[in-house]
This record gives C-alpha cells, structure tokens and sequence, in this order.
C-alpha cells in the first residue's frame, strides 16, 4: 500500500506543529523520519493513521482519499510510544484483539483464531 | 526523548478516535443529570419549599417561637463542636504518631482508626448505654455521684465525639505525608523546641488539610441521628438535638416545623459543601505550586555548571 | 519522607500515648463492652434471640435493601463518573459539586424529604402512586434512600480511575478497528472492575449501618419494612439490653468484616492498577 500526504498543516492552538508538509511512499518501501524532539514525526504519523485531524491537507492509501475515513477505517498498523499493552488481558488476547473486535461477518470463528495463531511460540 | 505531543485523558479536547458519537454523548449527559436531579437536587429543592410553604412569617415562628426546638438548635451548636474539637486534638496527634514515625502496630493502629466507621451508628450508641446507663457497668457509680451521662449531654458528646472519630485523622495523615518533614527538621536544627516547631510550622502546612477535616467532620457531627437517638432517650426540650427534634416533628405530624428545622440543617450542608470545594481548589493549588517548585530546583541543578570535584 | 528515627522529631511519646488513650476510652473500651454485655448470655438464649423469626426478616431485608441500593449505586456511579471525566457541558462545576451533598446531609433531612416526595401527594409519588409505584414505607423507599446515601461513595471511587485511564490504550484499540462500544466494554470497562467493586463495598457497608434515614420511610413495620437497627433500638426501649446486645454483635461482627474486605480490596485494586 503506498501513502502519500499532501500539503498537511496541523496546529494545536498557537503552537503550528506541520507547515505544508508532503511526500510520497511507494509500496513496500522502509522510510525513516528523522528530526529533533518537537518537530512533528510522532504528530504526522498520527494525521496518517487517523488519530489526529489535520487542519489542512490530505492523506492518500494507494491514490484514494483517506482523509476522510475513520482510524477504524484506515486499517494503518500504529505502534505506541508506550507500548499500549492491554494489561488486564492474557499475551493471546492482546494479540488476537483486532480478529476478536472484527464486524460479525467478517469475523473468524473463535476455533478459527485459535489455531491460525501461532500461540505455541507466545 | 521526544516531545510528547497527544493529551491526555481528563483534558477538555479529546481526540476524534477517542469521541464517542454526539447523541451518545448527550444522552449520557441527560441521564446522569437526571439521575443527580431526581436523587439530589429536587429532594434539596422540596425542603427549602415545603419549609417556606406557609410563607417567611411561619417559618421563623416555626424555628424560634418553639421553646424545644429552640433548645434543639442550641444543644446541637453545642454538642457538635464540643466533639469536633475533641477529635482534631485526637486527629492530629493520631497523624503526627502515624506520619512521623515507623513503631510497631503503625498499621494496627491506623485501623483501630477505621473502627467508628464500621459500626453501626445504633450499636455506637448503644455501647455508651452499656457502659454508662442505669443499669450499665458504671451505672451504680454514677448514681452514687450524681452524675449523669446518659440522658445527658455528656452522653450526647461521647456518642457524637465516636461516630466523627475518623474524620480529622484521616485527612491528615495523607496531608501530612505529602507535606513531608524538611521544614519541620529544618526548624529544629535551628533550634526550635517541639510546640514552636508544631504551631510555627506544621500547622501552617497542614492548615486548609485540617479545615478540611474540621468542616467534614462537623457536618457529620450536627446530623448525627442513630447514635444520639439510644443515648439521649429522646426528651424533648432536654436531650434532643436538630436532627432528633426533626423526627419529632415529623412524628407529631407537624410537617411544617419539621421541615423548617430540617431546612437549616440542609443549609449547613450546603455551605460545608461550598467551603469543601473551596478548600479542594486550595489544595490543589498549593500540591500545584510544591510540584512547579520542585521541578524548578531540579531543572536549575541540571543546568548548574559541573563542579571540579576537590 | 516519613520513615524517621523517632528521637528525631520530638513529640512521639506524647502524641503516641494521647492517640492510644483517647482511643481505648473512647472506642475500644465501649466496643468490649458490648462484647462483655453480649457473652453474659448462655448461648441458647443468644441463639434464641438472634435468630427468632423477627430478627431474621430484619436481617433479610437489611441485606437485601442495601446489596440492591449498592448495586443501583455501582451502575448510577459508573454513568455519573464517565460523565464528569469524559464530557463537557454547562454548569458542570455545580454538578460535580452537588454529587457530594449525601455526604454533608444529615440522614434525618433525607429521610424525611424523601417520604415526603414520594407520598401520594408528593411531587414524584403523585405520577408514582397511581402506576402502583410506592416509593414511600415500602421497601422500594428503604433502598431508594439507601441509594441515595451511597451514591457519592461509588462515584468519588471509580472516577480517580477514569480520570487516569490511560489515552494510548484506546487509540490502539482503535486502531486495531474496535468501535467507541467494543473500546469500551473489553478494554475501560474491566480496568474499571477494581474500582467498581471497592465502590459497592463501601456503598454496601455504609447501607448496612444506616438508620436516621430509613426510619422516616419505610414506616419501621416488623416482618416487613424493619431494619435491624430498628429492631435493636426496638429491644432497647424495652429494656431488653441482652438481647439488643445479641443482635448489635450480629451486626458489628459483619461490619468489622467488611472493614476487613474493603481494605484487602483495596489493596488488591492498587497492585492490578500498577
């Protein structure tokens, strides 16, 4: 899936976090973003996988317009700063969850989820 | 370390993953508002208006023309204080031993503080109706020296002095914890005795802590019912307190000056619960201020040249 | 920090001894007392009078009225704390501020506005009565007032934990496609379970104690709508000192072990937090 962010510009408050910011990502390409503290990496990885808004601009998953849609929509894999382990669930929940909270019928059977995962390395 | 630029719960913005859908949210807002309303604010609502139902004139007639009740408002202006202040003396030397020192039985003890709680205000009373009633453990020598508990005011302190017993120590205890002990060492390296040390500069430290406590405390004192109804024997115009003359009242079908009585009560309620937020903001505002100094100190550490050392 | 050598700060042994003092006349003493009073029973007549006909109902209903009053009070407190951490709407400081008037009032005010309000002539029980709703001397009135006076008790617990509900946890599960409602129920919910649970003891205990409220509406009828508070009060008035004894040691032993249970609670709710 490539991504392409166009022009995005996000300020919270005073404080103008992305100025007019663009680039593309062809599919199955590694990017790195580098930069010091305060310079906007974590706040656009959150514009492209829907957890912030940008003022302006758009968010495009292989040329179609993503701005728009929800962060349950975006199907975007994110990994938190801190981890954002569920602690009040067992290793095998936490990491079936996103089978587990899957529409009905798109959902695989409990016995399904099971056995596709492998939980003998878990 | 990057700047960590999302909010965090409890901000007024939240996130758009974060928001529940709109009619989601104020259908929560209008049950929880009702819910309250119903519960609390009508019943507040009803008391003021039945008290003043029959006009302003009947309910100071209801309130100071009646000699019991009169003595009601009198005997529960005394009795409450009487065991409030018995109980902060109490608190703070229960906090000052619990948050100052490590001895054995510090956990033990910081229960046994718990106790009143766990007892039934009925059986509170009942435990001084044993100990010091007629026919109680030290009934036959009360008698023989005239003195009366039961019955009695003094009776009406103990089991009111009982039922409050926590409220003072255990607000201070977390206060005092928090607050710590270097100004108080400090001063006595400077060559404070003991009562300087406390009044000059623990009780300054604690003082919106202690308030706290005293006004909790006091709020339970003046309403406490099951507690001085088996101790006081109920004579009205002797022993009744507010909350007594009420039931009295209400028993008597005299509505309208059960309600009057009750109304003054429920205004003392209000107003604690005024200071109460009152003294919350100012607790607030100054654990915010020991934060900021704090990371102040810190932060001029950091950027203090490194010294070579000797 | 408060862990000081005690010769350190002056004023131990005095602040010791006066704290003890105070608390061995004033709690410990008279609480034997009762256990003294009670033990002078033979315990066929203790038996015989804490588990007559009368005392059981009594019991019945105490428990019953304050398990229903602490569950109604877990469910309201939940809403009304998810409310206040979450939203944002008008006058919400004087909402906020007015949860904990059951606190401050005393119960005699609430049990007496309360049968007045419900009553066939009152301002709810004129649309209540006729749909054969009594929310006065009924049981329905015991655990209506029950729950008003534990109310602040489960919102003041369970809110501190909303309100540090961790962000990151629900936008990962966002991420991961759950809904708002699914977020929800599998991941704030069941860290909220702790919190709940404290918040019913604490609501469950202070309804088992109660009366200065109770006995304005529920019209004290024995078999019925009588609490055992009011039943040793009951036996007092009769002089009957054993036996009001016999029944405040039923009551006291079950206080003291909620006590006991609410601390290991929450205990346990401090380590499954961290």
């Amino acid at each position: 899936m490539s991504i392409e962010v166009q022009n995005i510009t996000k300020a919270f408050g005073t404080f103008t976090a992305l100025r007019d910011v663009s680039f593309q990502v062809p599919t199955g390409e590694l990017v790195a973003l580098l930069g010091p503290s305060g310079s906007g990496k974590t706040t656009l990885l959150r514009i492209i996988a829907g957890l912030e808004v940008a003022n302006h601009g758009a968010v495009l998953f292989h040329g179609e317009e993503a701005t728009g849609r929800s962060v349950r929509d975006r199907q975007v894999g994110f990994v938190f700063q801190h981890y954002a382990l569920f602690r009040h669930m067992t290793v095998f929940e936490n990491v079936t969850f996103g089978l587990r909270v899957l529409p009905r019928r798109l959902r695989p059977s409990a016995r399904d989820i099971r056995t596709s995962t492998p939980s003998q390395r878990i | 370390m990057g700047a960590d630029v999302h909010t965090h719960a409890g901000s007024t913005k939240r996130q758009t993953a974060l928001q529940d859908p709109w009619f989601v949210q104020w259908g929560l807002i209008v049950a929880a508002v009702g819910v309250v309303g119903v519960l609390v604010l009508v019943p507040v609502i009803n008391v003021f208006y039945e008290a003043l139902a029959r006009g302003a004139g009947t309910y100071m007639q209801n309130l100071l023309a009646d000699a019991d009740t009169r003595h009601a408002i009198l005997l529960t202006l005394t009795v409450a204080p009487v065991a409030v202040v018995l109980n902060v003396v109490f608190g703070v030397a229960a906090a000052w031993a619990i948050a100052r020192y490590q001895f054995p039985g510090r956990t033990i003890l910081t229960t046994l503080i718990d106790l009143p709680f766990a007892v039934s205000p009925v059986v509170a009373g009942l435990i001084f109706v044993l100990l010091f009633g007629l026919q109680g453990y030290f009934g036959p020598w009360l008698r023989e020296h005239h003195l009366k508990i039961i019955f009695a005011t003094p009776g009406l302190i103990l089991a009111t002095a009982f039922v409050t017993c926590p409220f003072v120590a255990r607000e201070l205890i977390p206060v005092m914890q928090a607050v710590g002990t270097e100004e108080e060492i400090a001063a006595l390296s400077l060559g404070a005795n003991g009562w300087q040390l406390f009044w000059r500069v623990t009780v300054p430290n604690i003082k919106w802590g202690l308030l706290y406590g005293v006004i909790l405390c006091n709020a339970r004192a003046m309403g406490e019912f099951g507690a001085v109804y088996v101790v006081s024997g109920h004579i009205a115009g002797k022993t009744d307190t507010m909350p007594l003359r009420v039931e009295k009242l209400f028993q008597e079908y005299n509505l309208p000056g059960s309600f009057a009585l009750a109304s003054l009560l429920t205004l003392l309620a209000l107003i604690t619960l005024l200071v109460k937020v009152g003294l919350e903001r100012k607790m607030q505002a100054d654990a915010a201020k020991a934060l900021q100094s704090a990371s102040e100190e810190l932060l001029a550490d950091a950027r203090a040249p490194i010294k070579e050392s000797a | 920090m408060s862990t000081l050598n005690r010769r350190i700060l002056p004023g131990f042994r005095l602040s010791l001894s006066y704290a003890l003092t105070y608390l061995t006349i004033l709690v410990l003493i008279p609480l034997a007392a009762c256990f003294a009073k009670a033990s002078t029973l033979t315990w066929d007549t203790f038996w015989g009078t804490v588990w007559t006909e009368r005392a059981l109902a009594a019991y019945e209903l105490t428990f019953g009225a304050s398990f229903a009053a602490a569950v109604m009070d877990v469910a309201l407190g939940l809403l009304i704390a998810w409310v206040l951490v979450r939203y944002e709407f008008p006058l919400k400081p004087l909402f906020d501020a007015i949860i904990d008037l059951p606190l401050a009032l005393p119960t005699a005010v609430a049990g007496l506005v309360y049968s007045s309000l419900y009553v066939q002539k009152g301002w709810f029980g004129q649309f209540l009565v006729p749909i054969g709703i009594e929310g006065a001397y009924s049981r329905l009135a015991i655990v209506l007032v029950l729950t008003f006076i534990g109310l602040p008790l489960t919102v003041r617990t369970i809110q501190p934990v909303l309100a540090t509900c961790d962000d990151e946890t629900e936008e990962a599960a966002a991420c991961l496609g759950a809904s708002r409602f699914r977020t929800f129920s599998y991941v704030i919910l069941p860290t909220l379970y702790p919190a709940m649970v404290t918040g019913f003891a604490l609501a469950f205990a202070r309804a088992l104690g109660e009366y200065g409220s109770v006995v304005f509406v529920s019209g004290n009828m024995p078999y019925r709508t009588e609490i055992a508070p009011v039943l040793i009060v009951a036996r007092l008035e009769e002089f009957a000192y054993g036996e009001a004894t016999a029944i405040a040691l039923v009551l006291l032993v079950i206080s003291f072990s909620m006590l006991i249970l609410i601390n290991l609670l929450e205990r346990w709710s401090h380590r499954y937090g961290s």
